[in-house]
């Protein structure tokens, strides 16, 4: 890979960045990777819904640690959000999966990464809603 | 495990690109093949496969020290310079300067002095001393570096960076503009570009008319754009309005893409070397009024130029330009600071364009949008803790491909083993890599001595040139190609020896009887080499003296204390051995006569001092007087064969007590080149008694020689060889430099020619591939070493029409 070099400023030094051999900005925990899911919903006119699954696949070289947030209606809920260690001792393809109970029209996902020791991957995705009874199907 | 009713939305990887605020159903999987798109993401980056990876941290690779106790404060920029591999601009707050430092793009460490690098061998002052920084913006035209400031107060002059004998090298020119002859002053452009075989700078007028916001100028073709001389003062342009910036210009799709602040303008055309601006000018088909903020907000990328301005960032095909912003709206207003300093970077290999913003007004970028070329959409966004000046892709090893050179062997041909000379021969692993000679010798460590054009593969290393004593040691020499700046391996060390010459040595007597006569004989170094003395006289064969390992300085050695006879002569000779040069061990004979007892009427036989180089007007000689005081002595010569009287070149007055005697060193000036001289020396005291003649030589003269195709389109080459006066009726040897493992394609020799020119042909040679012909004139005649005169040569850049 053709390296990325950064000339810093306030400093006497060159940077190469985006270095697969450090998991750390210059040796300080790089700040938290993350990433919000564009909303989804049941389709026009879809009505409410209960989000009520998520299945995260993660590729894993290294200890990781990460958040798995539900968004709903444009908001976190951290009450049901949960913190999954993982250990590539368990294998390097995992699955974390997140059983939420939240009701709302558009429904997101919001994955935080606390600890990344070595390259760290997200795949395929599933979130499972659940129509509510008196939504009125288009 | 699926829920009852539940309904699932299956998400094969979220690489859809970052769109804030999307409604469901523009974005949703299930509808747009199943990728995933983002609200936000950061430290991310998109892979093949579906895969949203982290992405790699960062390192420090180049710490820069202080400089004279003052820190580097800001390293403000780097800018790929193929002579070395990359140049970086710092600053150092406490010392009120700029500097640049080469780096190798392999590593980024220091680069020079090439073999041994160190950090203030690889720095340079910029000549921008101010406490201040400046915004370095640079582009590469012909092997030089131009380094303009960005800066729209207190505005630094031009900086030319280059390479010069190995060290690294900053100017600071004055240009003649405005009114040719009159006035020089230096360039203060704002941004510079490359295009089509000339330069671009804007935002200078002339020295005469000063810092011009909206002016553009190029160089004159044909011309080094750091010569004062390098601009004519009508190649210039206003560029929309007057007084407003034009900001950035990055080459591109076959224009010169011009940016102002909100306007966007294609430069077009191939200039003449002809006074007088030479391009085209046109706005964009629709200007949007976008624009860039800053030279560094602006790229060129797989067919795109991709800036920033200050309504967002944008890409254009060079006639059309588009607006990125949309679905980055809500994090553009987070960016929107400190819009000057925003920087834009194409990663060719991640396949991404990275625009990079500052979080809060400040001075320097921490925030970097990516956009992916491929993907057309914007990935995640990188968050560093550093604040970067400026970010680069910097190639490591475009050209590590290229093979070494092949069977480096000394030559010892023609005229090439000569002791203060060595001569080399090789395979080039590349035809279109120059190569680089290096030379390690005791008394020098390992240094580059030579730098070869492309395709050629012979090399001659001049030790007087370097200012080198070789002192008759082993040197040890290596090869390497270099191209883009990109070196290949090196060969492995190949040893190459001088010639040994006869020693220098001295004889003198001794007072008392028997008559001693003293020898000493000069090493060089404290090297291993061998010294041998001989004497020579039937009755004393035997007599031998040896020095092993000898030191350096004098070694003496009183001679065979015998009987002394009276009209016996003794004739000493000396040489010096090397046993690790083999098949060149020895050097040849330096020879002394003497009679046994001094105050002979008859006088000793010179001999040419063969320890010094041939001269072409002189002879360096010596002799032993055989008498002293009131014996007197001429050194008299006259041209071998003329038949002729002699000259006397000097007279020698020896003191009046044998004790004193010692040979005498004389030099003979005002001869002809080439020529063979007989020189005696005559006692002219109660009478006339020469000695017997001795021929010696001056060096022969070399020709010159003048090389052009020959017209066929076919490896064809017309060797122009002028022979001196000097050389009339001598042979003359011609032979190329191409060659596979030491044989010259082209070797011939030329009996006998006439003084005058001489055109030979060749059809040797590749076509496409630089040859080089030599040509020197060869009497075997004359004394081993100088039995060829020095070489001439020329090159040729294609042997075939």
């Amino acid at each position: 890979m053709i390296p990325l070099y950064g000339f810093k400023r306030s400093s006497n030094t060159v940077i190469q960045l985006d270095d697969q051999s450090v998991v750390t900005d210059e040796g300080a925990p790089m700040s938290f990777p993350n990433f919000v899911t564009s909303f989804v919903d049941l389709g026009p006119a879809g009505g409410t819904a209960r989000l009520r699954r998520v299945a995260q696949t993660v590729t894993l070289f290294g200890n990781a640690t990460i958040r798995l947030v539900p968004r709903v209606n444009e908001s976190e809920d951290f009450s049901q959000a949960e913190t999954f260690s993982l250990s590539p001792v368990n294998g390097t393809q995992q699955v974390v999966e997140l059983y939420p109970a939240l009701t709302g029209t558009r429904f997101a996902i919001q994955i935080e990464v606390l600890l990344a020791t070595g390259p760290l991957w997200f795949g395929e995705c599933d979130i499972e809603l659940v129509p509510k009874r008196s939504t009125v199907r288009a | 495990m699926r829920l009852k009713r539940g309904e699932l939305i299956h998400v094969v990887g979220h690489t859809g690109g970052v769109v804030e605020y999307a409604e469901p159903s523009a974005v949703d999987p299930r509808r747009t093949g199943g990728v995933g798109t983002l609200f936000s993401a950061f430290q991310l980056v998109s892979l093949a496969g579906g895969r949203l990876a982290v992405r790699g941290g960062s390192r420090v690779v180049t710490t820069f020290a202080d400089v004279a106790g003052n820190a580097i404060s800001d390293v403000l920029g780097g800018f790929a310079f193929s002579p070395i591999g990359v140049i970086v601009v710092a600053h150092s707050a406490a010392a009120d300067k700029h500097y640049a430092y080469a780096l190798r793009a392999t590593d980024m460490q220091f680069a020079l002095p090439v073999g041994t690098e160190t950090e203030a061998g690889s720095r340079a002052e910029l000549g921008w001393a101010t406490a201040t920084i400046g915004r370095p913006v640079a582009v590469e035209y012909f092997e030089k570096l131009y380094v303009v400031d960005a800066s729209r107060t207190s505005r630094r002059d031009l900086a030319v960076v280059n390479l010069n004998a190995g060290a690294l090298q900053v100017t600071n020119p004055s240009h003649n503009i405005d009114t040719p002859g009159v006035g020089v002053g230096p360039i203060q452009a704002y941004t510079i570009a490359a295009y089509n075989g000339v330069l671009f700078i804007a935002g200078y007028d002339s020295e005469s008319g000063g810092q011009e916001p909206a002016i553009l100028r190029h160089s004159f073709l044909g011309r080094d754009p750091s010569d004062p001389a390098g601009f004519d003062r009508d190649a210039y342009a206003l560029i929309g309005a007057k007084g407003v910036y034009i900001t950035a210009m990055v080459p591109g799709n076959s224009i010169l893409l011009v940016a102002k602040e909100s306007e966007l303008y294609r430069i077009t055309g191939t200039p003449k070397a002809f006074e007088g601006w030479h391009f085209g000018i046109s706005p964009l088909d629709n200007t949007l009024g976008l624009g860039c903020t800053n030279p560094h907000a602006l790229a060129h990328a797989a067919g795109w130029f991709y800036g920033v301005g200050s309504a967002g960032p944008w890409r254009s095909d060079g006639y059309r330009v588009e607006l990125l912003k949309r679905g980055r709206d809500a994090a553009w207003g987070q960016v929107q600071n400190s819009l000057e300093l925003a920087t834009v970077t194409w990663h060719p290999e991640r396949r991404r364009v990275l625009f990079g913003f500052c979080a809060v007004p400040d001075e320097a970028p921490e925030i970097f949008w990516k956009w992916d070329v491929d993907r057309e959409q914007w990935d995640a966004t990188d968050a560093f803790l550093s604040q970067i000046h400026q970010t680069r892709a910097i190639e490591s090893n475009v050209a590590a491909d290229t093979q070494a050179p092949a069977g480096l062997a000394q030559s010892f041909s023609f005229a090439d083993h000569r002791a203060t000379a060595l001569t080399g021969t090789f395979t080039p692993g590349s035809t279109l890599a120059k190569t680089e000679v290096w030379l390690r010798h005791a008394s020098l460590g390992s240094v580059q001595v030579a730098t070869l054009d492309e395709g050629l593969a012979r090399f001659t290393i001049d030790a007087v040139a370097l200012g080198l004593d070789l002192k008759f040691e082993a040197c040890f020499v290596k090869l390497r190609h270099i191209t883009g700046g990109v070196w290949s391996e090196f060969t492995g060390e190949v040893e190459f020896y001088p010639r040994l010459r006869p020693p220098v040595f001295k004889i003198s007597h001794i007072s008392g009887t028997p008559n001693i006569r003293r020898i000493a004989v000069t090493n060089y170094a404290n090297n291993s080499l061998v010294q041998n003395l001989y004497g020579d006289e039937a009755a004393h064969a035997s007599w031998l003296e040896d020095w092993l390992d000898a030191p350096a300085g004098d070694s003496t050695s009183d001679a065979d204390p015998d009987t002394p006879v009276s009209g016996q002569t003794r004739r000493y000779e000396l040489t010096i051995e090397q046993p690790a040069f083999v098949g060149h061990e020895e050097s040849g004979l330096a020879t002394l006569s003497t009679f046994f007892i001094p105050n002979s009427t008859l006088p000793n036989a010179p001999w040419q001092d063969m320890a010094q180089d041939l001269a072409l007007d002189r002879i360096h000689l010596q002799f032993m007087p055989a008498g002293f005081s009131p014996a007197s002595y001429e050194v008299q010569y006259r041209v071998t064969g003329s038949g002729g009287g002699y000259t006397t070149a000097t007279t020698y007055a020896p003191p009046a007590s044998p004790a004193t005697l010692e040979s005498q060193r004389i030099t003979i000036t005002g001869l002809a080149a080439s020529q063979k001289y007989d020189v005696r020396i005559v006692q002219t005291n109660g009478g006339t008694f020469a000695s017997a003649d001795v021929v010696m030589f001056t060096k022969l003269e070399a020709p010159t020689v003048a090389v052009a195709q020959g017209g066929l389109s076919s490896p064809d080459v017309d060797i122009t060889v002028t022979v001196p006066a000097s050389g009339d009726g001598k042979d003359v040897r011609v032979y190329s430099a191409s060659n596979v493992a030491g044989t010259p394609g082209y070797n011939q020799l030329f009996v006998a020619q006439t003084a005058g020119a001489h055109v030979y042909n060749s059809t040797a040679g590749t076509c496409d591939v630089r040859d080089q012909y030599f040509a020197c004139m060869v009497d075997s005649t004359w004394p081993a070493e100088w039995t060829h005169s020095d070489v001439a040569s020329d090159e040729i850049e294609d042997p075939c029409l």
